[in-house]
């Protein structure tokens, strides 16, 4: 067995040496994050005239002055630091004067700056700051920035202030295709980071439609979903076709939210073999309020996949005295056993409803018709009614 | 027999020094993966994205067996969490307590007879019921016969609507933002990802009121505090080094998310004994090298997941030896077939022979070893030198991995910014190398002889209210 005691003690002293080291770093951290904290709590003590006067002023429509002195790096960052949580919360004209005022402060050419610096972290984050203070002028920047960065979660960061510094729907429509040709994301990420533009980019959604790229078709998808008060592109019905699940469901959730769907559609997808897409179509009857459907909604109650039946009857209980009424007949057995209990449950689930919101007649009525209903099948001397 | 005793307990000192210089060569990989996970951690808008609709819908599975004491509070919890769609279904394994009671009662549940569901895939015990009330339209509660942990997650994977999966302890109490935390890592690489684990940090001493960690503060009594560093370097120190290599052997039960179509792939969680959670992490490993298929299972350090430390012997002595039960019989029944097999790349070269030579077998060389130094110092002292040196380097080896996890800690989390909270971390962290450690290794041997003895017991597991300091305090 090999045993050197001058080797050992060789250890032990390097062992030490590192342990010291280590200690001395964490204490180096939690002394200098100390320090910086009772900076920065005297710099916003000085500072608290001049924020109690943003707060008041920002409803006022004089522009917002910055702080008359000049300010060092360390002051801008504390002010920064309480400023751009403000921009993040407010809209419209009091963020556009935050912005303005950080712009004067001086805070976008001190984040530039910080872009040059030879540390990844304080590039990451002069990046994340000039995303909220939508500096257009920052946008180029921060492209040639997001082409060097390795691929890993920066890039997303850096993705996001591009999204919000962009004045130009092209430099988007690049992004979202470096994205998707060189990153393993979920699609929704990037339709998320996409949203975060002001910029209309309904035009760079339906291009994507018509791309071979199966990726950059779903995020046109993606993307459209929430602009279907414009007639949808043509091209849309061919996605219905897809073989792809995913692409099908989304091509057909936006020809639901534009009422871009036949009778003929309906019920063919009500019986789709598909259960997810037999679901989506009794979700979307009751939430569109569609009461000419429902007795293909009964149809679904009596299927053996419980969430399809479950999904049907929550629609019933929307669609008015018609659904409610086909409820009371499936919960009384007219049509048999299958879909009894989850009519029972929103049958109770609608009456409560409807006596929580007797604030207005038309509930006190809607109740009254319920109640009407649920006695025709019930009886008067029914457990529910007399609790009712 | 003298020079015996001295190399075969030297011989041991070699094998901790071994242990401890792989656990650094971890560590540095967990430092080189840090400032990865500082820029996650700092510039990610998690605000934002809670409120957006296209983060993946998750299904948060918490199997509870006599929880009655925490349960409440652990589905407040996941229910308030800052999460845009997730379900909560709470599977009762046959609870002798008053579990589903106490959730019934406090939810207004309804009953529901089971009925068949279409993606039911993976064989459990029955399941009595389902209760549920549209009042809490996610929430849903499971009664099924007792089956075990690694059931009840199958029942409650079969229930799930979504195709994420989250396993949680009804013990532990999830950070408002930890779900959103995991979700994002996933959405930036869905197809790859498999499985994410969360970060298990300790609650004792903490301030909880309506099942959130208001203050974070260090435990008060011994074993809590010991057990509050160990997590703190297994996590940090450890399981941010594994997962950059991508040689993860274990998501913590109490907290990680999966795919649920790989989950099912794989046969589901195996029932019947303990170390559910690294027997599922192993079992993706496998499947996903088998099929060669492009794969990662990583570990999220920020989404944090608050759990009760044992803090007393007996429990924390079940605890860890089940831990052994279940450490040798994943070794034995999957570890065995990955050992130095090259298409299990670094699981197959690194993690399993890892995990076999220095945790499996370490009980045997360890408390051999000691006992060869005893016998050898009660039979000659003169080499009493070396035996101290050796000694002492293992114990300042072992606190020097605590430190750089503390490090770790400091750079990334600042959970702790007191600096006396550091000190009493770093004397807790040596203190561990005197008792606590020994221990832990003849707790895990004993597990070994249950094993092969076949006692499968769940042993002691008491629970204690998440609100008994303030119950405490207001009796008084």
């Amino acid at each position: 067995m090999f045993i050197n005691l001058q080797a050992a003690y060789w250890m032990i002293a390097i062992l030490l040496i590192l342990m010291i080291i280590f200690m001395f770093l964490t204490l180096s951290i939690k002394v200098s994050k100390k320090i910086s904290a009772k900076k920065e709590e005297k710099c916003l003590a000085d500072f608290h005239s001049y924020l109690h006067y943003l707060q008041v002023q920002l409803d006022n429509q004089a522009i917002l002055r910055p702080p008359v002195k000049t300010l060092s790096p360390f002051e801008k960052k504390v002010l920064q630091n309480t400023l751009l949580p403000w921009v993040e919360r407010l809209k419209g004209v009091h963020r556009e004067k935050l912005l303005t005022l950080c712009e004067d402060i001086g805070l976008n050419q001190y984040n530039k700056k910080r872009l040059q610096s030879p540390w990844s972290m304080v590039r990451l984050d002069a990046a994340y700051h000039l995303g909220i203070l939508r500096d257009h002028g920052a946008t180029s920047q921060l492209i040639s920035m997001l082409h060097r960065s390795n691929f890993d979660s920066s890039v997303y960061i850096i993705a996001r202030s591009i999204a919000q510094t962009s004045e130009n729907p092209e430099e988007i429509k690049h992004l979202i295709q470096y994205l998707v040709n060189n990153g393993k994301q979920h699609l929704h990420l990037i339709a998320d980071i996409s949203k975060e533009s002001s910029l209309d980019i309904r035009p760079v959604y339906v291009d994507f439609l018509y791309e071979t790229h199966p990726k950059l078709n779903k995020i046109g998808l993606i993307g459209l979903q929430d602009q279907v008060d414009q007639e949808l592109p043509e091209i849309v019905q061919s996605f219905v076709q897809s073989e792809d699940k995913e692409t099908k469901i989304l091509a057909l959730q936006l020809r639901m939210a534009a009422m871009d769907l036949t009778e003929k559609d309906i019920h063919h997808y009500l019986q789709s073999p598909d259960w997810e897409i037999r679901n989506l179509f009794a979700d979307w009857i009751g939430y569109a309020g569609l009461v000419q459907y429902t007795e293909l909604l009964k149809e679904r109650m009596q299927e053996s996949h419980w969430i399809v039946a479950r999904t049907s009857a929550k629609s019933l209980a929307r669609l008015g005295e018609q659904g409610f009424e086909i409820l009371c007949e499936i919960a009384a057995g007219l049509h048999g056993e299958q879909g009894k209990e989850p009519a029972e449950e929103y049958i109770h689930e609608k009456l409560k409803q409807t006596i929580h919101g007797f604030s207005q007649v038309n509930d006190i009525t809607e109740y009254n018709h319920n109640v009407f209903i649920y006695q025709k099948y019930f009886g008067k001397n029914h457990e529910l009614t007399k609790a009712l | 027999m003298r020079d015996f005793l001295l190399v075969y307990g030297i011989f041991a000192m070699y094998y901790v020094i071994v242990i401890n210089t792989i656990y650094f060569g971890i560590i540095m990989f967990s430092f080189r993966k840090i400032t990865r996970i500082m820029k996650e951690t700092f510039y990610s808008k998690y605000e934002f994205l809670s409120g957006s609709k296209h983060m993946p819908p998750i299904s948060i599975l918490v199997p509870a067996f006599n929880e009655e004491l925490t349960i409440k509070e652990n589905v407040q919890s996941l229910l308030a969490l800052h999460y845009p769609a997730h379900e909560v279904i709470v599977v009762n394994d046959g609870s002798g307590d008053n579990t589903s009671k106490v959730l019934i009662d406090e939810f207004r549940l309804n009953y529901y007879k089971p009925t068949p569901v279409e993606q039911n895939t993976l064989s459990t015990a029955e399941v009595r019921g389902v209760y549920y009330n549209p009042e809490f339209p996610n929430l849903y509660l499971i009664d099924k016969e007792n089956g075990g942990k690694a059931d009840s997650l199958n029942a409650g994977i079969n229930f799930s609507h979504y195709s994420l999966v989250s396993s949680i302890d009804a013990d532990s109490l999830l950070e408002n933002d930890a779900l959103i935390r995991i979700a994002r890592k996933y959405m930036e690489n869905p197809e790859e990802y498999v499985a994410i684990g969360g970060n298990v940090r300790i609650a004792n001493g903490c301030r909880i009121s309506n099942g959130m960690v208001q203050k974070v503060r260090l435990p008060k009594k011994l074993l809590p505090m010991l057990q509050t560093v160990e997590y703190i370097k297994a996590f940090l120190g450890g399981r941010i080094g594994w997962s950059d290599i991508n040689g993860l052997i274990i998501v913590s039960g109490a907290f990680g998310v999966f795919r649920k179509d790989y989950i099912i792939k794989v046969g589901g969680y195996r029932g019947g004994y303990p170390g559910e959670d690294m027997n599922i992490i192993i079992k993706l490993h496998r499947y996903m090298l088998d099929h060669n298929l492009p794969y990662q299972i990583d570990f999220c350090p920020d989404a944090v997941c608050w759990t009760q430390a044992p803090d007393t012997f007996k429990i924390l002595g079940s605890q860890r030896k089940r831990w052994g039960r279940g450490n040798l019989k994943n070794m034995l029944e999957l570890g065995t077939r990955m050992f130095m097999r090259p298409r299990y790349k670094v699981m197959g070269w690194l993690t399993i022979p890892y995990n076999i030579i220095f945790e499996t077998l370490s009980p045997y060389f360890r408390i051999t070893g000691f006992l060869a130094l005893v016998g050898y110092s009660l039979i000659d002292m003169t080499g009493w030198k070396i035996v101290a040196v050796f000694m002492l380097i293992n114990v300042l080896y072992g606190t020097l991995l605590g430190l750089g996890s503390l490090l770790i800690e400091e750079l990334a989390f600042r959970r702790f910014p007191r600096i006396r909270d550091y000190f009493k971390m770093v004397l807790y962290t040596i203190l561990m190398f005197f008792g606590y450690r020994q221990l832990g290794i003849l707790w895990r041997f004993m597990g070994h002889i249950q094993f092969f003895r076949k006692n499968n017991s769940w042993g002691t597991m008491t629970r204690t209210s998440w609100n008994e300091d303030e119950e405490k305090e207001e009796a008084a």
